[in-house]
């Protein structure tokens, strides 16, 4: 039997390749998934604020924490919120209140309001990578605190 | 939001990353090569630091690339000849950044994408990172009988992997307090 193919995959917590080595060609495989290249960029990010000494995951008041749930679960729910719909969560806080921790989670870079196809009247809110990563961080802790004796 | 890359991407990082630590790599040989002083150890490793960096951003890519120029630099430079301690040097290499950070992420609580690293969990990982790298090399050299003392081996070694990440890290920590408010606050 003649190998024609050597498929080699990789994978660590920072993602996968998969390299082929056909006719002495490397190449990256024909069924290669989507990269983690956005995670590469995130490690680098996050390294950058350790070494610079700056808090890396960002200190929320309950009602901001709260108010990114809930964009969240609409994201989970594959549903995204739009700016209207953020500020009628009555039972967070009044609008005026809605709106400062939602400009405040915008500074921070963990959400983005974006337009959707060519409407361009009615803006989104969406998690942002660092978004995803805070969330990302929150499981993580939840495995440990699951996985930690008492 | 939807994100989808290149899948050429992971090879060109490859590529890059090779490149980078190959230049880094032999730039500090070439400065530094009167702090050689017992085989396979500086006193000062700048690319120790690198070796750690690297690998904590790009994982499996960086370590790749790692192993691929300590193959090289071993074989045809100072190991000239002896192939098996440069493939076993390389794939050393290649895994002890690599089993550091593992470690930091399964039992230390380290974040996958690295949110919750701060300045005394680089410095754990160096640490760790210098002893495990230094341990594992001159151990495999004084194996194959090419290094006669492995405790001054070891010494020198760890001296210049804690030496070559401090040095790194504080170059970096300057180039990181440029950095970081670009990036935003979080």
């Amino acid at each position: 039997m003649r190998i024609r193919c050597l498929k080699l995959h990789f994978s660590d917590t920072t993602g996968q390749i998969d390299v082929c080595f056909c006719k002495l060609k490397i190449s990256p495989c024909h069924t290669q998934p989507a990269e983690n290249a956005i995670n590469y960029y995130l490690n680098f990010v996050n390294l950058v604020r350790a070494l610079a000494d700056k808090q890396t995951i960002p200190d929320l008041d309950a009602s901001t924490k709260q108010l990114l749930d809930e964009i969240a679960l609409f994201q989970q729910r594959e549903k995204a919120m739009t700016v209207t719909e953020l500020m009628g969560l009555s039972h967070i806080a009044s609008p005026a209140t809605l709106h400062r921790k939602f400009t405040q989670l915008l500074d921070l870079g963990l959400v983005d309001a974006v337009f959707k196809d060519r409407n361009r009247r009615t803006k989104y809110v969406v998690l942002t990578a660092n978004g995803q990563a805070y969330f990302k961080a929150i499981e993580r802790a939840f495995e440990q605190a699951q996985k930690s004796p008492g | 939001m939807r994100i989808s890359l290149s899948s050429h991407g992971p090879v060109t990082l490859f590529l890059g990353v090779t490149t980078l630590f190959a230049v880094v790599y032999s730039v500090n040989n070439l400065l530094t090569s009167f702090l050689l002083l017992v085989p396979g150890a500086h006193l000062v490793h700048i690319p120790s630091g690198f070796k750690l960096l690297l690998v904590l951003v790009c994982g499996w890519s960086a370590a790749l690339a790692i192993g691929l120029v300590s193959f090289a630099a071993s074989a045809f430079f100072f190991f000239e000849g002896n192939l098996l301690l440069a493939v076993q040097l390389a794939l050393a290499n290649a895994a002890a950044p690599l089993l550091t950070r593992r470690f930091f992420v399964d039992h230390l609580g380290l974040d996958r994408n690295l949110v919750n690293l701060n300045g005394h969990r680089l410095m754990g990982l160096g640490l760790l990172y210098a002893v495990l790298n230094s341990c594992m090399n001159q151990w495999l050299i004084h194996f194959h009988q090419a290094s006669p003392d492995l405790i001054e081996g070891l010494a020198v070694m760890l001296v210049g992997d804690i030496t070559g990440i401090w040095i790194v890290m504080v170059l970096f920590r300057s180039l990181a307090r440029r950095l970081a408010p670009k990036l935003g606050p979080y």
